[in-house]
């Protein structure tokens, strides 16, 4: 099979020293940036009393998943029952926006006086 | 829909304690505006919002354009770190109070370990009126920066190639090309995150009611906070009335300012 005319020019690929130094510092500080998320992670399946243990344990020694099975059957925190009130609010307003928001804007742009866009 | 608006500005004129029914509101001409300019409580949480907003505004516009300029096409893993960068801003905001209350833990937070590594002694964060604000301010610069940066990016992707490539047969080094191509292509971009930052800044109020409750000494109360506190705390809804609508008169002037000056530059 002849290929010798399908061969595009590759580009050069060299490595840019100044773009592995800027990666370098920029995904330090990414990093930084998103460990609070990862210390909650860690802390969710730690003891009460290893949560503050310094230098910190990223990975805990005898990781606990009873923070877990807690929240779902604490009787004074329905946690269940608290998850669908956020399913219900999210629900009706998507619902109440896109309804809403379909009908608005239509008569906006064909009325011509003032204020015709700062009723809603 | 401009009920409630209109109902904040007559209660803003009147005196009324929520609870005791519609029958109770006396007119008070502008007894609740005068009494905010010589309300202590009223002026100080006012500078701190001044501080805040310029702290908060400052520092993210000038950090989130830094980094999306480095991001956009001067690093490798872009996905990976605008996703970074993005997570704190989706993250809900009494979720982070609640995980930042924990680091900023006085004695054993992890943030407060940290310093101390570096053999310095810590600041108490939030315990102390000295830092409290600061520390709140830090948190939120790192909740809003990840917004900013998104923006801005999309901002970059607008900036035509050629300008570059113009700027560097004419000898430009990156500096100058920021300077000269990317920040003017980037002024609407600028403009609009400039007001809704702003706008942002002055609202808050999540992170203040859930950390420290306005204290430690008012040290954190802010505008928003203090309208809460007068209004559901001490049932003044004329004043705190007063307060919203301050608030919005000086959002209104800002902004209003920022429009000028635009139509100045262009």
């Amino acid at each position: 099979m002849d290929t010798t005319n399908h061969v595009k020019p590759r580009p050069i690929r060299r490595f840019n020293a100044g773009k592995i130094a800027w990666t370098f510092i920029f995904c330090v500080l990414g990093i930084i940036t998103i460990l609070p998320f990862l210390w909650m992670l860690s802390a969710s399946f730690k003891k009460p009393l290893e949560i503050y243990d310094f230098p910190i344990q990223w990975i805990p020694t005898e990781p606990q998943v009873s923070n877990y099975i807690k929240i779902w059957n604490n009787p004074s925190y329905p946690f269940f029952r608290f998850f669908l009130n956020s399913v219900n609010v999210a629900f009706f307003s998507v619902i109440g926006c896109l309804f809403s928001a379909r009908q608005r804007p239509m008569p906006s742009p064909r009325l011509n006086s003032r204020g015709a866009t700062s009723y809603s | 829909m401009l009920f409630p608006v209109l109902f904040s500005l007559i209660l803003s004129f009147c005196e009324w304690d929520l609870i005791s029914g519609f029958q109770n509101i006396r007119f008070a001409g502008l007894e609740n505006y005068q009494g905010l300019i010589s309300d202590d409580w009223f002026v100080s949480s006012l500078m701190n919002n001044f501080r805040y907003s310029i702290v908060v505004v400052s520092v993210t516009m000038v950090l989130s354009l830094v980094v999306a300029y480095f991001i956009n096409d001067k690093v490798y893993f872009k996905k990976f770190l605008r996703t970074a960068f993005f997570m704190p801003y989706i993250a809900n905001i009494a979720a982070i109070s609640v995980v930042w209350i924990a680091l900023y833990q006085p004695s054993q937070g992890p943030l407060t370990r940290i310093v101390q590594t570096f053999g310095v002694a810590s600041p108490k964060w939030l315990a102390s009126p000295a830092t409290a604000l600061n520390s709140i301010m830090l948190m939120t610069i790192w909740v809003g920066l990840g917004y900013n940066i998104v923006i801005y990016l999309a901002g970059l992707q607008n900036v035509p190639g050629e300008l570059y490539e113009a700027a560097e047969i004419d000898g430009a080094n990156s500096f100058a090309k920021f300077m000269h191509v990317t920040l003017p292509s980037l002024s609407h971009t600028t403009f609009f995150l400039l007001t809704t930052t702003i706008i942002n800044s002055f609202q808050v109020f999540g992170p203040i009611n859930i950390m420290t409750q306005g204290g430690p000494a008012r040290s954190t109360t802010v505008l928003v906070y203090y309208m809460y506190l007068l209004a559901f705390r001490y049932h003044k809804m004329g004043k705190a009335s007063a307060v919203a609508w301050v608030l919005f008169g000086i959002i209104f002037v800002v902004t209003l300012l920022q429009f000028r000056s635009r139509e100045k530059s262009i």
